[in-house]
């Protein structure tokens, strides 16, 4: 069966509920054909709401609480790493550099993008720091990283 | 609090606990989260919107991803056989509650309804666990085999959802990391029900 962007071969939904063992197999080949049908169908259309669903889970949203258009800016050492300076400071810094000078120096600002210059020049000439960093994953929480 | 949850008494208590807390507090704003329900994120006069116009800088708005989930869960559920299979799961449960000689035979009483996210799991893997036991005592009355086969597809799907409500509640992950989780699970499922995403071209 399909539904908008998603396909489910109906052999795999009979799969998977053999895969959760001879009990479920057992269950399953005790209905008649038009039941069997029914329940994978069922099955189809529970797993295809439920990844659409999630397909639409967005935490950052807009005044409507709709999905926002755009995304967080990169914070992570390994996301920062791959950002060139000059969109560092377009994308990142200059959307809250007036936020920043209310608390800190324009010395200070300027610290901020000598940091992140330092951080890539250290990623690209220091092998344990590289390897450090490129270690980082999904799992790696801000304050270790 | 004992005075009704309307956004208005909320926002006049935030501010007023956030100004003893913190008076600059409305410079350095950088985010507010929500569960998402209506009093908070109303776009007139929510409490999330109050605060972003009394904030002085842009603030993100983030809707807690695990209430999200919470809720598409749930629809999801629901939807198998027009919510008549929810219902049976929770209205066995209550019946099983008080099977006094089943309870004492399998030393173990159902889990108890709540509204937690991870309730409709436990419940799932205590039939599973209890399975023998159960369908001897209602003498296959009150469980089909139907009934059965979709609570052994939908379970396996329940628990990878578990897994990651658990790395979602996480206290220091980041909003871009929470995403990750997010694709990991949507990978799973996808793989555990053989979905063939069609490319739209």
């Amino acid at each position: 069966m399909s539904i908008e962007l998603m396909r489910i071969n109906v052999v795999g939904i009979e799969n998977h509920i053999r895969n959760q063992g001879s009990v479920a197999g057992k269950f399953f080949d005790a209905l008649n054909a038009t039941d069997q049908n029914t329940v994978i169908k069922e099955i189809a259309s529970y797993a295809i709401m439920l990844v659409t669903g999630l397909t639409g889970v967005m935490a950052e949203r807009d005044e409507n609480n709709q999905p926002l258009d755009h995304n967080t800016p990169p914070v992570m050492p390994q996301q920062l790493v791959i950002v060139r300076p000059a969109k560092f400071i377009q994308e990142v810094l200059d959307k809250y550099r007036d936020r920043f000078l209310k608390f800190w120096t324009f010395d200070e600002c300027e610290e901020i993008e000598a940091d992140h210059r330092n951080l890539m020049k250290m990623y690209r000439n220091d092998e344990n720091m590289r390897n450090v960093i490129d270690k980082h994953d999904v799992n790696t929480m801000f304050n270790d990283a | 609090m004992f005075v009704r949850h309307t956004a208005k008494i909320l926002y006049n208590l935030l501010c007023k606990f956030l100004d003893a807390l913190y008076p600059d507090w409305r410079v350095k704003l950088l985010n507010a989260s929500s569960d998402g329900e209506n009093t908070m994120t109303g776009r007139h006069a929510g409490l999330i919107t109050c605060i972003t116009w009394c904030a002085e800088f842009n603030v993100l708005r983030v809707w807690c991803v695990p209430h999200q989930i919470d809720i598409i869960v749930k629809s999801s559920a629901e939807g198998i056989n027009g919510g008549a299979y929810v219902k049976d799961v929770y209205s066995f449960s209550i019946h099983l509650r008080s099977q006094h000689n089943l309870i004492i035979q399998m030393g173990v009483k159902s889990p108890k309804k709540t509204n937690r996210w991870v309730h409709l799991d436990r419940i799932l893997n205590f039939y599973k666990q209890y399975r023998r036991s159960i369908i001897a005592h209602t003498l296959e009355k009150l469980s089909s085999d139907m009934w059965w086969v979709i609570t052994y597809a939908v379970a396996p799907a329940v628990d990878e959802i578990n897994i990651t409500f658990a790395k979602l509640q996480s206290r220091s992950l980041l909003v871009a990391q929470q995403a990750e989780f997010i694709n990991a699970l949507i990978g799973t499922l996808t793989t555990v029900f053989c979905i063939e995403v069609i490319d739209p071209d």
